[in-house]
């Protein structure tokens, strides 16, 4: 059998096609190459970039505090992870030569690479300047008249025993008046711990005076006993009473802001004085009190009802006697106002029924606490 | 004896010329899914890149205060705040129709490598109950951006700010806080760099 060869010619066709179809086949294995995953390929890197710097949002964005915060390093610390109860510090940093790794360290600890050959890392930053709540408007305080306790002697007596009132906690303001029928300037005494505001009637009335009366304050302490008594020589009838305070200055140099007493012997007056005080703060309480000699007013205390003093657009806080008998007994009375700027007060009168008395009044500017 | 075996022809011309024609077409196939898979890793990326530039912008937003200092009443930049440059921005909603044609610093700089990336932000208030557009201040806003990369895709991000949200409680003393960070990462030389930005959710204190 024969057979025959092949050509030049079809061999020279098929050598050439041969060589384009293996220079094609090739091309495509470099190319296919190519689109196999490669650390450094642009496109991975890219997404490599996101990945790294989305990590890093998720710390920053806990963060507690910053110790270091640069646009190439960043030191701040987050929440608690561990379960030690204190906060863990976190570092990012990038030396800023190029191609150096971006690296991360956790408390502290070995310092780890994220990622390399970075080009450029920069971190910006948006501050704000927050205040702090600003305080509200300082309301200051003022002092409100709480409660007040009385006792009444109607039998010539040398001494009176006061309740303490009853909510009196420790830093109320007390206030003790004592009204006394006849003359006791000089033995009526408060007990200890009772600092005297005033106590008349003054030297321009003449003894033996028909009527005493004696002012005291303090701050209560944590321990008050439960009964004041107040003394003096001589058996007198007597009305006593203590208000209780809150509100006030508590600095005992600052408590009371100012005083004033009057007195009158003599015929004595209906309308009884009760002086001007000149107050120096805000807000302070203008407390009105008067001992009178046998005295009436338009009503008397009926239980926690408070009388009328008199004392126009004042509050009134008792009026009171030590008995009904109209020869030998002496009487009471309060009254307060807020004064809203310091200042001159004015004086202000009581008003008394039928017959003048003789009279001693004191008028206290109470401070306010300060505003914090 | 043999049969005569039946004369073998070798493959003619025109065989040869058919078998590469077909060689050819299944290789430029074969070619063409290796495009695919470049075009895939560059889509990934800019995918990537259009939520991370959303995150920064939106967390730029989300550490502004809610309502103007000033008490302006209504949505958008007041008097003296440029769209140019958001340093002068101060409440939420002055970012409301902000359209910026490549990426932008809060001063207006260009940053580089985001040409044809458009950013527009949309703020507008929303019904508390219902999510749904309101006309007057609820005590709600909706804020919407959107990044649209150069090939077009398109990303939309959406959050809601209280006003008693985020940083609108007064810190027990006047602090330096910081609100937000940011940060750009470029590994290697011919990739785009990374950007990502956070608001931060505390009172965080700065680094003196």
């Amino acid at each position: 059998m024969r057979r025959q060869g092949l050509t030049l010619l079809e061999l020279a066709v098929s050598l050439a096609s041969s060589t384009i179809l293996v220079a094609g086949l090739a091309g495509s294995l470099y190319i296919s190459s190519q689109a196999l995953p490669n650390p450094d390929d642009p496109a991975r890197q890219s997404a490599q970039a996101a990945t790294v710097v989305r990590e890093i949002m998720s710390d920053v964005g806990l963060a507690l505090s910053f110790t270091e915060r640069t646009s190439r390093a960043i030191t701040f610390t987050v929440p608690d992870r561990n379960g030690d109860n204190a906060p863990e510090t976190i570092r990012y940093a990038w030396s800023g030569t190029v191609g150096d790794p971006l690296t991360y360290q956790y408390n502290g600890g070995s310092v780890v690479t994220i990622a390399t050959d970075v080009q450029n890392f920069n971190l910006e930053a948006l501050t704000r300047v927050m205040l702090a709540e600003a305080l509200t408007a300082p309301v200051a305080s003022n002092v409100v008249f709480e409660e007040f306790t009385k006792a009444k002697a109607a039998t010539n007596v040398a001494t009176i025993s006061v309740a303490k009132p009853p909510s009196t906690v420790e830093g109320s303001l007390l206030i003790a008046a004592v009204s006394l029928d006849g003359e006791a300037r000089s033995s009526l005494v408060a007990p200890s711990g009772w600092t005297l505001l005033a106590k008349g009637p003054g030297a321009a009335v003449t003894s033996p005076a028909t009527q005493t009366f004696g002012v005291w304050w303090k701050i209560a302490s944590s321990s008050e006993p439960a009964n004041y008594s107040f003394n003096w020589s001589g058996g007198r009838q007597a009305y006593a009473w203590i208000m209780r305070f809150s509100g006030h200055d508590v600095n005992t140099g600052a408590t009371i802001n100012a005083f004033a007493m009057d007195s009158l012997g003599g015929l004595g007056s209906l309308t009884p004085n009760s002086p001007a005080v000149t107050t120096t703060v805000a807000n302070a309480m203008i407390l009105r009190l008067g001992g009178f000699d046998s005295s009436r007013f338009a009503s008397y205390d009926a239980g926690t009802t408070p009388g009328a003093p008199g004392l126009l657009l004042h509050t009134a806080v008792t009026t009171d006697r030590s008995s009904t008998s109209t020869i030998s007994n002496c009487s009471g009375a309060a009254g307060y106002v807020v004064q809203a700027t310091p200042g001159n007060s004015g004086a202000s009168t009581f008003t008394l029924l039928v017959t003048p008395e003789q009279y001693t009044t004191v008028t206290i500017a109470i401070a306010p606490a300060p505003a914090l | 004896m043999n049969p005569i075996q039946p004369t073998r022809r070798a493959l003619t011309l025109l065989e040869i010329v058919v078998a590469t024609m077909v060689t050819g077409v299944m290789l430029v196939a074969a070619l063409d899914s290796v495009g695919a898979v470049f075009n895939t890793h560059k889509l990934n990326a800019e995918r990537l890149a259009g939520p991370s530039i959303g995150h920064e912008l939106m967390a730029e937003i989300l550490a502004m205060p809610y309502k103007d200092p000033t008490s302006s009443t209504v949505i958008g930049p007041e008097g003296g705040e440029s769209t140019t440059n958001r340093n002068a921005f101060d409440d939420v909603d002055d970012y409301d129709n902000l359209n910026t044609l490549g990426l932008r610093t809060k001063s207006g700089v260009v940053r580089a490598g985001f040409t044809g990336l458009r950013t527009q932000v949309d703020v507008q208030w929303a019904g508390v109950l219902t999510g749904l557009d309101w006309i007057w201040d609820t005590g709600l806003k909706r804020i919407t951006v959107t990044v649209t990369s150069p090939s077009g895709e398109v990303t939309v991000l959406k959050a809601y700010r209280f006003d008693n949200g985020m940083l609108e409680q007064a810190p027990a003393v006047d602090t330096s806080a910081v609100t937000w960070i940011g940060a750009e990462l470029q590994l290697g030389t011919t990739s785009k760099p990374a950007r990502m930005g956070t608001n931060l959710t505390n009172h965080t204190p700065d680094a003196n």
